[in-house]
């Protein structure tokens, strides 16, 4: 899956700032704890102050393998 | 008898709508007129479906019980946000809150998947200690993940690759039943010993006892953090005291009559 990938200073920025009306960023980590923000969040940014978003290079982003196993009864 | 409310009723050309419709779409700000919408019907077929939708609700009882009610209309976050039993721009109104990647349209708000997630800002214990309670989803595309889910891990509808899981109020979700990604699917407890999973109109009910309904908002779209969340494309998803048979099958096809005049039955 393809994600960008943030700085952690970057992402402490994005974190809780709205990328379009009424929609946050949300950055998440991968499975090597760097912060990404999907493909949505940069192409749907219209923040001004946040343009910079579509300049970071896309990159394969694998999701954390999951902490606990789901729960079966 | 439920009142009931006619349109053009008394003073001519000057349609009446019920309180919730008129709150809801004022808000929206889509004119009862005939203008073409995002949805392809006009203005006032729209006033008229949802008014219809309510009046539905009223009349076979199952509006009084909920506790939100997101409709999706609105083609914006900032409109698809708004919960039709109080469409007020608050957190304790239940107005949504989007984070991460949504894509909001006529068809609704859709989860990427990957990190999307809608805070509905209720947190059910507050309101249903017991657990006596129903919650569902009216959603297409959904392949994946915890559709909803909140309440500390113990309130959730998860559809996972292998097989789904849903739970109201213990620690232990439970599977057996045949999970439905999309349509509509009502989870209801009504007792303290079984849960009822309604996909599509088929009940099938459940052995779990409850034990506790932890604090924690109610989530749409994700859940359990990075590896759960959901890809499905909501166009309804409600939260209500828990209901009977009968109300369930009301409020499944008071919005298949809502979803087929916003042409996205």
């Amino acid at each position: 899956m393809i994600a960008y990938k943030l700085t952690p200073e970057q992402a402490e920025v994005l974190t809780g700032t709205e990328f379009m009306p009424d929609n946050y960023f949300a950055p998440i980590e991968d499975i090597n704890g760097d912060k990404f923000i999907s493909v949505e969040e940069v192409d749907q940014c219209v923040n001004e102050q946040f343009q910079w978003v579509k300049e970071l290079q896309p990159a394969e982003f694998i999701k954390p393998i999951p902490t606990h196993p789901f729960p079966i009864t | 008898m439920a009142k009931k409310y006619f349109f053009y009723k008394g003073v001519a050309d000057a349609p009446s709508y019920l309180p919730l419709t008129t709150a809801f779409l004022t808000v929206i700000g889509i004119p009862d007129d005939g203008s073409t919408t995002i949805y392809g019907c006009t203005g006032h077929e729209l006033w008229v479906g949802v008014n219809a939708f309510e009046q539905k609700g009223i009349d076979d009882g199952w509006l009084a019980k909920m506790v939100y009610l997101y409709l999706f209309i609105g083609g914006s976050a900032s409109l698809n946000k708004f919960n039709f039993m109080n469409p007020a721009d608050s957190d304790a109104a239940y107005r949504l809150t989007f984070s991460g990647g949504w894509t909001h349209d006529e068809n609704g708000s859709k989860a990427n998947g990957t990190n999307a997630e809608a805070s509905t800002h209720l947190d059910p214990v507050t309101l249903f200690a017991t657990g006596l309670l129903s919650f569902g989803r009216y959603n297409d595309q959904a392949t994946k993940g915890a559709i909803i889910g909140g309440a500390g891990g113990y309130l959730y509808d998860w559809a996972g690759l292998a097989s789904g899981f849903i739970d109201i109020g213990n620690s232990n979700g439970v599977s057996g039943y045949t999970r439905v990604y999309n349509g509509f699917v009502t989870i209801t407890r009504a007792n303290g010993t079984q849960i009822s999973h309604y996909g599509n109109g088929t009940k099938q009910t459940l052995s779990q006892t409850f034990t506790s309904l932890p604090s924690g908002n109610i989530l749409i779209g994700g859940n359990f953090g990075p590896s759960y969340y959901s890809d499905a494309r909501f166009k309804m998803t409600f939260f209500s005291a828990a209901l009977s048979d009968a109300e369930e099958l009301s409020l499944r096809t008071a919005n298949a009559a809502l979803q087929t005049v916003l042409n996205r039955l």
